[in-house]
């Protein structure tokens, strides 16, 4: 599985590399390299469609509630030492007999899940998502209040057990019934960093009601004020006195007690969920991704007959502003990027090299989200399948791609007689002598001055390209929807292709043609790959340069012939990349759900590429 | 009625003998004469003659069987090309003589169009008849054939011919005696002068060696000192065949023998002493050796075998020592495919004697040697039917089950145990190209007397520089520049600075100039020219060649391959790369250059460019050209 494919999905997998256990890339972080004039802004954007949001949602509930120690029933068990610490809870005054430093401690809470609910926030910018409780009962399974007291003249204290006090003996006995509300804010700092705040809405407490019970063997019941009595500080927990007057002020204590807990409750869950991954890290990251591998691991003959580039691809991306909002029921994560590599010498002409150009380029509005899309198995079949998340990248993004990948020199080839008789499984041999026939005299040319016995016929030749990667010249890409394919043309202008053949011991050029070549491919979702299949490649323009050894030689008419058979033989197979969605997605979302690729298409007007996914709870999967 | 003809020139003969008595020669017993203007109003076995008249066919295998003015056609005797009052020529070239369209005869009065010379009265674009005919033959020009003819006396470079020969035309091979005369044969096209390709200075006059690719000589131009540089003579060094017969102006190239004979100069180099003989090291081809030939001042040649052996001297080079001795380096390539397998050797020829005369006179010292061994080819050969050769590992290439499994695989691979594997492949069969150390190489004797040599090996892809101690030869191995791993090739050797030795050679990776000097026993690489021009890299070190100015700078050419040009360097030292310039031609230039000083500021440097025509013919032209260069 190439799992660094997980990159072509540029917005999570930039998220997913902002974490320090990145898996998916190579090397530690480091200073983007990617100029800032090369950011495309709201190059990409992530869509999540409230069916995708959905499923998540579910999880986060599923999650809330093993977090918060719910059973299958709904009821999670909240230990308030456990998750807000020892310290006893202090209330605000005393009350009753409790003249002062009263307080609760050994709260052991139950909460009544069943009616949390999770939502996006329509219109919330940045981005929230709430998540609610409605009418929520929380009853006590231990608890203990404590004061300060003054008891026949002595000063001393006491402390008694807290009990449900609403319909207290019934399967329905509380504590209390509230309301709350809970917002994850999705923020961005000025450091570019994600800060998923956790914002408590004030809870509503629709009733409260308790008891306390004497327990001698409670600490303040103790301290035998009165020897006679050993326990008659603690007296008071049996008078309905204290209970009526602690009513009042445990109510008051409630609900800030209950926004700790959903503050704690909140931030746990953005740990679990977003732990180790996104929150708290860096935004503005770069990946490097080196193409060539890649191929060759698709496809490694193809992977040989590449230049070796001077650097990796670089992927940048970093938050827009306002990157992420909820709009039309969908969450949205934007993300200026830019794609950026090295330049090789090849292909690079010293100080022609402005990249102010991409962020110019026009381009339409990102498209509507398609509910689905229509899906290729691997076997063939098709069905329409829901859409969950969408990628959208813009194209002039995939503009400034080629722009890079030519810069970096991996189109930079020469491809001899034996690396295409390698690559084409010996079917290709494609030598001075075959040469001969279309450049009558070649094959003489060869023989001259080579090894004893050689005719020339079997000199090999070579085909020298030098690409030229001027952003002048973008657009590159044009980008189209088909039935069942998205056809993307890409112009390579100004290609400088060279034949030489083997003479006298050295590559002598024969010909330099300067070439507008259309390359033309179609790409197709199939199953968990993309598939990338060369259509052809059309001859646009044809030009002989330089002073060459055969000027007379009808290149213009050999020149579509050449390309034919690199089409027919080179490249008559598709290429497919796996691509790991799953991996990706784990890596930003902690969470037991699986990611499919459904589909990918070129918005009308060919300025977006979208690509589709559906998602899934991972079956047997737990948060 | 049809009639069988005897060889034509039995009939010819026949009639010239009795031509008195001749009366039924090739005619048959007249019928009555039958008026026609075309065959179809003739009886079957009957044509229509150019005379207007049905004639019966004679039967022929070939048109020697015809008579002159004939040509066998389908087993029966045709006229060439009839005409008379009623049917003229049509080519303006030609008239209508004696019923055929003859061509127009030539003379000096009508010269012929461009491309042809007039020989034997007719415009050809070559000598007919082959420039000679048997004994007992001579040439009738306007069928180019040879045919019986009485004996004529005719110089060397001139050819016995029917001067009468459209009187012997006709149909019905007219009984016409015949006429012989001698007409001067034009000198043979010139041979195709390519590399590799020598120039020297002697005397007065400017000397280029080359190899004759039409005629598989090394040939020798001389050229007038100055500008534009005249070719004064053409002199075969070796290759001429002894004893052919001569078939063009003898006092034109190869004295008009056309005959290849032996194949000589596809190597060689050559050097002047300093009175005024010239020594040449070559290649034979046909003979798979090494010769030598030395050229007196006074215009003697002697040219002799010193050694022989599988591929020896496909690479030379020639020096002189201290006292006018010449000494040989020639290579041998390794064959790693022969039986037992040959490694490339480097081995020195020191003449004894000056000129050296016969091949006793040299001593043959060894240099080094390099064994080649090939990759073993993947599997070991073909795989078993039904299996195919795959990768398993890195170098590790087995015969596997071929499946069907797959999807379809890529190209390069194929379907191997329900997987694409990629597919093992043994090497194409190519053109090899010389393998081993002494590929290219070179060989100097310096100021100090000290015999140093180079030579690039094309299988460990390195320079090795050898001086001459006692009988041994020292081996330094001089590391290539940084970022490369093969250069060394083209290398050419010179003295610097000091004495210092200096090689310039390529950097064949990274198509660059290398100038390598010796500091403290040890080779340094820098780059004179990196080949970085403003429309991208240009693979600029091929063919070197160096001069050294007596202020110590250098003046190198070498070549662009990338736009087939000359490029000049001038004033190179070490940390100096010196000043550029292209000497841009058309065609392919800057083959094998070679400098020579001829003045304080003169310069010349030759190099030969390379033409690929239309037609596909390749040439070459050897061009000398003035450089002014005062040291700078």
């Amino acid at each position: 599985m190439l799992k660094r494919w997980g990159a072509l999905l540029l917005p999570l997998a930039l998220v997913a590399c902002g974490g320090q256990s990145c898996s998916g890339c190579d090397g530690p972080l480091t200073k983007p390299q990617a100029p800032d004039q090369l950011l495309i802004k709201q190059a990409t954007q992530f869509r999540m469609t409230q069916h995708g949001f959905d499923v998540i949602a579910a999880n986060l509930v599923a999650l809330l509630k093993v977090l918060l120690g719910a059973g299958p029933g709904g009821q999670a068990q909240i230990d308030v030492a456990k998750l807000l610490g020892p310290q006893p809870l202090k209330f605000s005054s005393g009350f009753g007999l409790f003249k002062g430093s009263a307080g609760a401690r050994n709260l052991v809470l139950t909460l009544d899940l069943a009616s949390l609910k999770i939502d996006l926030v329509e219109g919330s910018n940045p981005a929230r998502i709430r998540i609610g409780f409605e009418k929520a009962q929380i009853g006590v399974v231990q608890g203990v209040v404590f004061g300060a007291t003054s008891f026949a003249g002595l000063e001393s204290d006491a402390a008694c057990h807290l009990k449900n006090g609403l319909q207290s003996g019934s399967p329905q006995a509380r504590l209390a019934t509230v309301s709350g509300a809970m917002d994850l804010v999705l923020g961005v700092d000025a450091g570019g960093k994600l800060q998923v705040q956790v914002q408590v809405q004030k809870p509503v407490i629709h009733e409260i009601g308790f008891t306390l019970a004497k327990d001698c063997g409670l600490t303040e019941c103790t301290d035998k004020v009165l020897l006679e009595s050993a326990c008659l500080e603690c007296e008071l927990c049996a008078t309905g006195k204290l209970a009526s007057d602690a009513a009042s002020v445990l109510k008051d204590a409630l609900g800030p007690l209950l926004t700790q807990v959903m503050e704690l409750a909140g931030n746990l869950l953005v740990q679990q969920v977003l732990a180790s991954t996104i929150n708290g890290k860096p935004l503005d990251i770069e990946i490097p991704l080196d193409v060539r591998d890649l191929v060759a691991q698709a496809a490694p003959p193809l992977a040989e007959l590449l230049g070796e580039p001077a650097g990796p691809l670089r992927l940048r991306g970093r938050p827009a502003p306002q990157a992420f909002v909820v709009q039309d029921q969908a969450l949205q994560a934007r993300l200026d990027a830019a794609v950026f590599a090295p330049a090789h010498p090849c292909a690079v002409e010293p100080g022609l090299d402005a990249t102010a150009v991409f962020a110019l380029l026009p381009s339409g509005p990102p498209p509507p989200l398609p509910a689905q899309m229509l899906a290729f198995a691997q076997d063939g079949s098709q069905m329409q399948r829901p859409v969950d998340i969408a990628l959208l990248l813009r194209r002039t993004a995939v503009d400034e791609a080629v722009w890079s990948l030519l810069r970096s020199g991996l189109l930079c080839m020469a491809v001899d007689t034996q690396a295409l008789y390698q690559v084409s499984g010996g079917k290709l041999l494609v030598t001075a002598g075959v040469l001969d026939l279309a450049l009558p005299g070649v094959r003489q040319l060869a023989a001259s001055g080579a090894a004893l016995g050689a005719t020339g016929a079997g000199a090999p030749l070579r085909i020298a390209v030098t690409p030229r990667a001027r952003p002048q010249d973008a657009p590159w890409v044009s980008l189209a929807q088909e039935a069942s394919e998205t056809a993307v043309t890409v112009r390579l202008g100004g290609l400088q292709v060279a034949v030489e053949a083997r003479v006298r011991e050295r590559w002598l050029t024969l010909v330099e043609l300067a070439i507008d070549a259309h390359v033309e491919a179609g790409l197709q979702v199939l199953g968990p790959q993309i598939k990338l299949q060369v259509r052809k490649i059309d001859i646009a323009s044809l030009q002989v340069v330089g002073d060459p050894v055969a000027p007379h030689a009808d290149w213009a008419a050999l020149a579509p012939t050449v390309a034919q058979v690199a089409v027919s033989l080179l490249l008559a197979q598709p290429l497919k990349f796996d691509v790991d969605v799953q991996a990706a997605l784990q890596q930003v979302l902690n969470l037991p759900i699986g990611a499919e690729l459904v589909g990918l298409q070129a918005a009308p007007g060919g300025d977006w590429l979208l690509l589709g996914l559906a998602l899934q709870p991972l079956a047997g999967g737990s948060p | 009625m049809i009639q069988m003809r005897g060889g034509y020139t039995q009939i010819l003969w026949m009639c010239l003998g009795f031509w008195g008595l001749c009366l039924g020669c090739g005619e048959p017993d007249p019928p009555p004469p039958l008026h026609c203007s075309s065959a179809s109003q003739c009886p079957s076995r009957y044509h229509c003659s150019p005379k207007g008249v049905c004639t019966a066919d004679v039967l022929c295998q070939s048109d020697g069987d015809c008579c002159l003015a004939e040509r066998c056609e389908a087993g029966v005797c045709r006229t060439r090309q009839a005409c008379g009052d009623a049917a003229q020529c049509l080519d303006p070239a030609t008239e209508c003589r004696f019923g055929i369209c003859a061509p127009r005869p030539c003379e000096a009065s009508s010269p012929c169009a461009a491309g042809l010379g007039c020989v034997a009265g007719v415009c050809v674009a070559k000598a007919p008849c082959g420039g000679s005919c048997p004994a007992g033959q001579a040439c009738a020009p306007r069928i180019d054939r040879c045919v019986a003819a009485p004996s004529v006396a005719c110089m060397p470079g001139q050819l016995a011919y029917f001067t009468n020969e459209i009187e012997l035309m006709p149909e019905g091979c007219a009984a016409v005696p015949p006429e012989l005369g001698c007409a001067a044969l034009p000198p043979l096209a010139a041979g195709d002068r390519a590399p590799p390709g020598v120039l020297l200075s002697k005397g007065g006059e400017l000397l280029h060696l080359a190899y004759d690719r039409t005629y598989g000589d090394a040939v020798l131009a001389r050229y007038g000192n100055s500008p534009p540089f005249p070719q004064k003579s053409l002199q075969i060094i070796s290759g001429l065949p002894e004893g052919a017969p001569v078939v063009a102006a003898v006092d034109g190239p190869r004295g008009g023998v056309a005959v290849p004979g032996p194949d000589r100069g596809s190597a060689l180099a050559a050097a002047v002493d300093a009175g005024g003989g010239l020594h040449v090291a070559l290649r034979d081809d046909s003979a798979d050796g090494l010769r030598y030939a030395h050229l007196g001042s006074g215009g003697n040649l002697i040219e002799y075998p010193i050694a022989q052996g599988p591929g020896l001297a496909t690479r030379v080079a020639l020096t002189l020592s201290a006292t006018g001795l010449p000494i040989i380096a020639a290579f041998s390539p390794a064959d790693p495919s022969a039986s037992p397998p040959r490694a490339a050797r480097l081995t020195a020829y020191l003449a004894k004697t000056s000129p050296p005369l016969t091949s006793n006179d040299w001593t043959a010292s060894e240099i080094d040697t390099e064994s080649v061994i090939l990759p073993p080819v993947p599997c070991g050969g073909p795989c078993p039917s039904g299996q195919v050769c795959i990768w398993h590992s890195p170098g590790a290439a087995k015969c596997s089950p071929q499946s069907t499994a797959c999807a379809p695989c890529l190209p390069g691979q194929v379907c191997s145990a329900g997987q694409c594997r990629t597919t093992a492949l043994a090497p194409p069969p190519l053109d090899a190209e010389l393998l081993g150390r002494g590929a290219s190489l070179d060989l100097r004797v310096l100021q100090n007397g000290q015999l140093v040599a180079a030579a690039y090996s094309s299988h460990s892809r390195d320079l090795a520089i050898y001086r001459r101690v006692g009988a041994l030869w020292q081996k330094t191995i001089a590391a290539p520049p940084q970022g490369s791993q093969d250069a060394g090739r083209f290398v050419r050797l010179a003295e610097g600075l000091q004495g210092q030795l200096w090689a310039v050679a390529e950097d064949s990776q990274r198509g660059r100039l290398v100038l390598w000097r010796e500091e403290g026993g040890v080779w340094k690489a820098e780059i004179i020219d990196s080949g970085d021009r403003s429309d991208g890299h240009h693979r600029v070190g091929a063919d070197v060649a160096v001069a050294r100015h007596p202020f110590g700078n250098l003046l190198i050419a070498h070549q662009d391959t990338r736009r087939a040009d000359l490029l000049l360097r001038k004033g190179v030292l070490p940390g100096k790369p010196g000043a550029l310039q292209t000497a841009a031609m058309p065609g392919a230039a800057g083959f094998s250059p070679s400098l020579v000083q001829i003045g304080s500021k003169a310069w010349v440097v030759a190099a030969i460019t390379a033409v690929l025509e239309p037609s596909g013919a390749l040439t070459h032209r050897v061009e000398l050209r003035e450089l002014i260069w005062a040291g700078e």
